[in-house]
């Protein structure tokens, strides 16, 4: 649910995979030995002040300063500086090469993704969230099509910058299914508050039948399937269906909308002659469970909203607002990228 | 209350072996006895004093300028928490309207380059230039007139760069401004232009201030005050100079090649062309780090000796708390890359700078454990001075903890551009520097106010202060571990972020009123003067709290201890009846004594300027200059920019003058040398540092073109042929030979006596010679078919090229003021103070230039 | 701590000891930087980690076995913690 992606407990303390567990642990640690350490400064500042004689002076003394200033901290500071070592080359294992392989693209203001195949080449295309198998080690290659962006998903790993002429490398993995909110870490300016993005894990045998039909329905010469009618959707439940009509939209009519307002020059919707790739890939929107890069849920509501007045919603973004479209007009375009599941 | 004197010395003789040849029993004659001739106390009243109603624009003396400074400096920081509370109420809850997109990121933008730029380092310059010569008893800093500049450059400079966001023209792409982002693709207004070219230009009057703190620090303390018994305060802003040279030149030139790629597409940054967005990351972090260690270190000296005032007992562990500022000052550098721990850079390099950021714990923690055991030594009295003090150790330590947490890299991946960062630099910060600033205030106010502070009001302020800013700071610690990144206009809803930036806002505001009753009392007790302050308040036992005037004091004692008001309780009264050194005005001019650097034994006495209009005008008109840049007005600028070079040599003019007396008596009839040239001038230790500027910012030019060389080698076209090259090399090494000569040649002529054309020619020529050097290189690059606009290679070589070229254009305006000044017979034998710097200046630049022309076009072969 | 800082010497023990830290940190860096991830770099690592220590070393006996509290002492105390560290990464990461 889009809803229950982010809040309590809080992610870097929740980990859902390998990378963000170990994580997580040295995390606790060292918050014990924050808490530990103040307690201790603020306690032998008490002592130095109000205690007593015997107190003051073995603090008063150079020892103190040794043992409080060098020797303590120079044990503590060696053993992180070990465990973080240890813990940064257990996170950064050389690429095999066999593992899965995904293209993460920082835009300004959304995440293009791409699934790669053995050989390198994109054999999914797709846009603001990311599928994942379970137990499986992801990597993902990230890069930037203008500014220094950020990938951040606390739940699962560390997060990773997006820069410009680069690739850069980072390795997630999930341990059990479900959504987690990822954002942009990395200020791009404009609505860089509002970039963010969904990553779901699947169970392995769940992802394989997910990726197999995304994998077919990328077929360049597969037609996308024709817009159907279907029932009205569950959010207008006191609709009088004669009267309203309008509500429900017609799908049909709604791809001719699409077509003919100039959408596909920026967005690519697979077997049809929307092709543009300026914008995020349309061609499974209706499945995704958020809408302009994280930031709302998915459905009939926010469709409208966005297409009609996204620049309200998310100021600056690459996408004008549509506000010449009717109601009717929104509903029906809405309607049909509903069905693009 | 008083400290044993040092093992094995005896009170009588204060340091053991000479460093200069002064005879240490000369020191026995102080305090003299008999009373001072009438007169005297006022001739010197005479002659310091400060010009009134607007010749206040011209006043150079550190009182005056100090207090501007420090007034300024307080502006700012109260402008940049306005831009902080309005930022705070855009985030109180999810979604709100108060602050749009655009204004919010001019806003966050505006607060950290003004907190960063215009109120931490200056604040803490400014209570140098305040406080250091009180506190090392010297009648002012050397150079009176460039503090002034440094002054004015940063009040105009600075708050017509604050007016920017007045008219929606600040900067948006945060303080630290990353390219591609504030490239001219993406950031194409002049916004930009007035981050890099208004602060580009601050930067000259921090380095002004530091040149100025390291030659004042070594060479004008007061008689007997070794290196051992300075104030801690005067080590750390030692520290702090040193730090300032070498780091800010690397900011100077990244401002200035983003400039020049924006204004001439010189492709830095741009990968497309062989550029590198993490170059300029690497270059703005070799800055910015040791810069948090340039605001701390100098309030950790405040600290030191507040703390001791506090506990009315000397600091414990005196030579331990100096090993640890020389120590943080050098570890500093080599954690820069810190920030960077999330680019991708290589895992082995990540260790290394987790490793450094480790280390530099180490000493913050030696001087910590210092305060509490000289707290544990002594008896606090719970004045306003003590609670902010014990706060500080207790924010800066949670601060300071957090930052061991980030140095951890796996740590820093999860927590690095989250709100836990903005916790951890608020909790430094404040509780190394702004918390300390404000005891200082308290401590300090005495000297230049006819009151104190109200110790009531100065409870509340503390109280608010300190419980605003954990109700502030501490939630964001947690709003971080929840997922919420930095620099954001505002936050979605069902992220379990509303109430914890709610709590935030309300802390801040908490925090605000503790400002504010601090600045109502200030408004009720605060009255400036000179003469006739309310004095040693907390009972302090350094020099600053000797009775004063704009002269400082009236002489200037002999030092035996590092607290000398608590080991000489007749020391204030003998000082001001004269029976120290220098009881007046030896030739009736203003001056101070010149003292070796490490056992501060009396050299020579230095003639210091009274007012000038110079420094005032010159400072105006630079501000103009950059400022013009910027919106793009270049004939105003170039203008502006002349009257400014025209001003400046106007008031070098009176730095050289001739002088009829020799020798003064500074005191019980011992005999020094009235300003002298060579080694031992502090002319000569200005432009080395000037030097070592320059050096760090070739080296860092250089840096630049390996760096990427290594990032994208496939751009890189071949050198020019070798013979031209060694063209070159001979040209420049001639000019090194010239500028040489040049000495040698003057020196040849008795005192006085007028030596001829050749000494200035053989300036001018070696100018020749750099600028033919310089044209030859360029051109030579060109036809190899280098473009500045093609590649890497040609933005770095052209780049370095251009800062060669600005160096040797001022050598080669210094050589025709040489000349200038021969003409007008003011350039005698055997030693001449301007010949001697012109001549280093242009051998300097000629050295610089061979390395740089060399490697450019000798690697990578 | 008796000596204090008539001694130059001693000053000069305080700042060779953190130059040779600096020094060792940035070579060290500047090889992993032009040979990442290979083992040439770990080799000189290990080689300048060496000469680091034999500087130390050096400053130390040439210093007069000064104990750590002193300044010349503490300073070479502060420099060998850093550079062990510094000797870290290549050798663990």
């Amino acid at each position: 649910m889009f809803e229950a992606l982010w809040g309590w407990p809080p992610p870097i303390l929740d980990p859902a995979g390998p990378y963000a567990a170990s994580v997580t642990t040295l995390a606790w640690a060292l918050i014990a030995m924050g808490v530990v350490v103040t307690a201790i400064i603020i306690a032998a500042l008490w002592a130095a002040i109000k205690g007593p004689p015997w107190i003051k002076s073995r603090l008063g003394g150079k020892m103190a300063v040794w043992i409080g200033g060098i020797a303590f901290p120079g044990v503590v500071l060696t053993g992180l500086l070990i465990w973080g070592l240890t813990l940064t080359a257990s996170l950064t294992q050389p690429i095999t090469g066999q593992e899965m392989r995904i293209r993460v693209t920082g835009e300004m203001w959304w995440f293009r993704v791409q699934y790669l195949n053995d050989a390198g080449q994109v054999i999914i295309n797709d846009a603001n969230e990311l599928h994942l198998p379970v137990g499986v080690p992801v990597v993902l290659e990230l890069r930037s099509a203008d500014v220094i962006h950020s990938f951040w998903v606390p739940h699962l790993s560390g997060k990773k910058d997006m820069i410009p002429g680069r690739t850069n490398l980072l390795r997630v993995e999930a341990s059990k299914p479900g959504e987690y909110g990822g954002v942009c870490a990395e200020y791009c300016g404009g609505p860089h508050a509002l970039m963010g993005f969904v990553t779901v894990a699947h169970a392995p045998e769940d992802w394989r039948r997910w990726s197999a039909a995304r994998i077919a329905r990328e077929d360049a010469d597969l037609p996308a399937p024709e817009p159907r009618n279907t029932p009205l959707p569950a959010i207008y439940t006191d609709v009088d269906l004669p009267r309203d009509r309008a509500l429900l939209g017609d799908p049909q009519r709604g791809r001719e909308l699409f077509m003919a307002s100039g959408c596909g020059a920026c967005h690519r919707v697979a077997g049809t002659e929307a092709n543009g790739l300026a914008g995020p890939d349309l061609t499974h929107v209706g499945s995704r469970l958020s809408l302009g890069a994280g930031i709302l849920p998915n459905h009939r509501g926010t469709l409208i909203g966005w297409i009609g007045d996204s620049q309200s919603i998310k100021p600056g973004n690459r996408m004008p607002s549509y506000d010449r479209l009717s109601a009717e007009e929104l509903h029906s375009i809405a309607a049909w990228l509903e069905q693009l599941r | 209350m008083s400290s044993a004197p040092l093992q094995g010395e005896s009170a009588a003789a204060p340091a053991r072996r000479s460093e200069t040849g002064f005879d240490h029993d000369l020191y026995r004659r102080f305090p003299t006895h008999p009373p001072r001739p009438e007169g005297e106390v006022e001739e010197l009243e005479r002659i310091w004093a400060a010009p009134k109603g607007w010749g206040l624009l011209t006043v150079v003396n550190n009182n005056y300028v100090g207090f501007f400074y420090v007034a300024t400096a307080f502006l700012f920081f109260l402008l940049a928490g306005i831009l902080a509370l309005g930022m705070r109420v855009q985030l109180a809850a999810p979604l709100l309207d108060f602050l749009p997109q655009d204004t919010y990121n001019q806003f966050f933008t505006m607060h950290g380059t003004v907190m960063m730029f215009l109120f931490a380092v200056p604040m803490v310059e400014a209570i140098g230039v305040m406080l250091l010569p009180q506190m090392l008893a010297a009648r002012d800093l050397p150079f009176p007139r460039l503090s002034a500049y440094a002054f004015w450059a940063y009040f105009v400079g600075g708050l017509l760069f604050f007016a920017s966001i007045f008219v929606g023209l600040a900067p948006d792409g945060g303080w630290f401004m990353y390219p591609p982002l504030t490239s001219i693709a993406f950031s194409p207004g002049i916004n930009t232009d007035f981050w890099l070219l208004g602060i580009g230009f601050i930067e000259i009057s921090a380095i002004a201030g530091a040149i100025e703190i390291i030659v004042g620090v070594l060479r004008t303390r007061a008689p007997g005050m070794t290196l051992d018994r300075m104030p801690m305060f005067a080590w750390a802003m030692l520290v702090f100079a040193v730090m300032i040279i070498i780091a800010f030149p690397s900011v100077i030139l990244c401002t200035l090649l983003l400039e020049l790629e924006r204004a001439f597409n010189w492709p830095f940054f741009d990968p497309t062309r062989g550029g590198d967005p993490l170059l300029w990351q690497h270059l703005f972090w070799f800055f910015g780090h040791p810069e948090v260690y340039i605001i701390f270190l100098p309030a950790a000296g405040l600290m030191s000796m507040m703390v001791a005032s506090v506990a009315q007992t000397p600091l414990v562990g005196y030579r331990l708390n100096v090993v640890a500022l020389v120590a943080t000052g050098f570890i500093s550098f080599g954690v820069w890359a810190h920030h960077m721990f999330a680019t991708g850079m290589p895992r082995v390099s990540t260790g290394y700078f987790s490793a450094a950021s480790m280390a530099v714990s180490l000493p913050a923690g030696i001087q910590v454990f210092c305060w509490i055991a000289t707290l544990a030594s002594g008896k606090v009295r719970w004045t306003t001075p003590a609670l902010f003090v014990v706060g500080s150790v207790v924010i800066f330590t949670m601060g300071g903890l957090t930052g061991v947490m980030v140095g951890m890299v796996p740590f820093d991946w999860q927590v690095h551009d989250s709100y836990f960062i903005v916790a951890h630099l608020h909790y430094v910060l404040l509780g190394g520097m702004v918390f300390p600033m404000f005891a200082a205030f308290y401590h300090w106010v005495g000297m230049t106010s006819r009151r104190g502070l109200s110790e009531r009001l100065g409870k509340w302020v503390f109280w608010l202060m300190f419980a605003g800013l954990h109700v502030t700071f501490l939630p964001m610690h947690l709003t971080g571990f929840m997922g919420m990144p930095r620099r954001v206009y505002t936050y979605l809803p069902d992220r379990g972020l509303d109430t914890l930036n709610l709590l935030s806002t309300v802390g801040a505001f908490i925090l605000a009123g503790g400002v504010l009753l601090f600045l109502i009392d200030l408004a009720r007790n605060f009255r400036f003067t000179t003469d006739d302050d309310a004095g040693n308040l907390y009972n302090g036992g350094t020099l600053e709290w000797l009775p004063t005037g704009l002269y400082s004091t009236r002489s200037i004692p002999l030092v035996k201890s590092r607290e000398p008001l608590w080991d000489d309780p007749d020391i204030s009264k003998d000082v001001e009846e004269g029976r120290y050194f220098l009881p007046g005005s030896a030739t009736g001019l203003r001056e101070t004594l010149i003292t070796s650097p490490v056992n501060a034994e009396p050299q020579y006495l230095q003639i210091m300027p009274g007012p000038s209009p110079w420094p005032v005008a010159a400072a105006v008109t630079t501000a103009g200059f950059f400022l013009a840049l910027t919106v793009q007005a270049y004939a105003f600028s170039f203008t502006s920019g002349v009257i400014a070079v025209g001003c400046v040599l106007r008031w070098l003019w009176e730095t050289d003058p001739p002088i009829k007396q020799e020798t003064a008596d500074i005191g019980a009839g011992i005999t020094v040398p009235i300003a002298i040239t060579g080694p031992s001038s502090h002319g000569w230790w200005a432009l080395n540092v000037l030097a070592v500027v320059m050096g760090m910012i070739a080296a860092m030019g250089l840096f630049s073109y390996f760096y990427l060389y290594g990032i994208h080698p496939e751009v890189w076209i071949a050198a020019p042929g070798l013979l031209a090259t060694a063209g070159i090399g001979v040209l420049l090494v001639s000019a090194l030979g010239l500028a040489w000569a040049s000495r040698r040649l003057l020196a040849r002529h008795s005192q006085g006596e007028n030596p001829g054309q050749l000494p200035w020619m053989a300036n001018a020529l070696a100018a020749a010679c750099l600028v033919a050097a310089l044209w030859r290189d360029v051109t030579g690059w060109q036809a190899a078919g280098l473009a500045p606009t093609a590649t890497g290679q040609g933005a770095t070589v052209f780049g370095v090229l251009a800062f060669q070229g600005c160096c040797v254009a001022v050598g080669a305006v210094m050589a025709l003021y040489l000349g200038y000044r021969s003409g007008r017979g003011l350039l005698t034998g055997p030693t001449n103070v301007t010949l001697d710097v012109v001549a280093r200046y242009l051998g300097y630049i000629a050295i610089q230039g061979f390395v740089l022309s060399m490697v450019l076009r000798l690697f990578p072969g | 701590m008796d000596q204090g800082f008539y001694n130059r010497h001693d000053w000069w023990t305080l700042t060779a000891a953190l130059a040779v830290w600096l020094a060792h940190f940035t070579l060290l860096w500047i090889a992993s930087s032009i040979f990442p991830a290979q083992t040439v770099a770990r080799w000189l690592a290990m080689a300048l980690t060496l000469a680091a220590s034999g500087a130390l070393g050096w400053l130390w006996l040439r210093a007069g076995r000064p104990p750590v509290f002193r300044v010349p002492g503490l300073g070479l105390a502060i420099a060998t913690v850093g550079t062990v560290f510094n000797a870290m990464p290549p050798l663990i990461g």
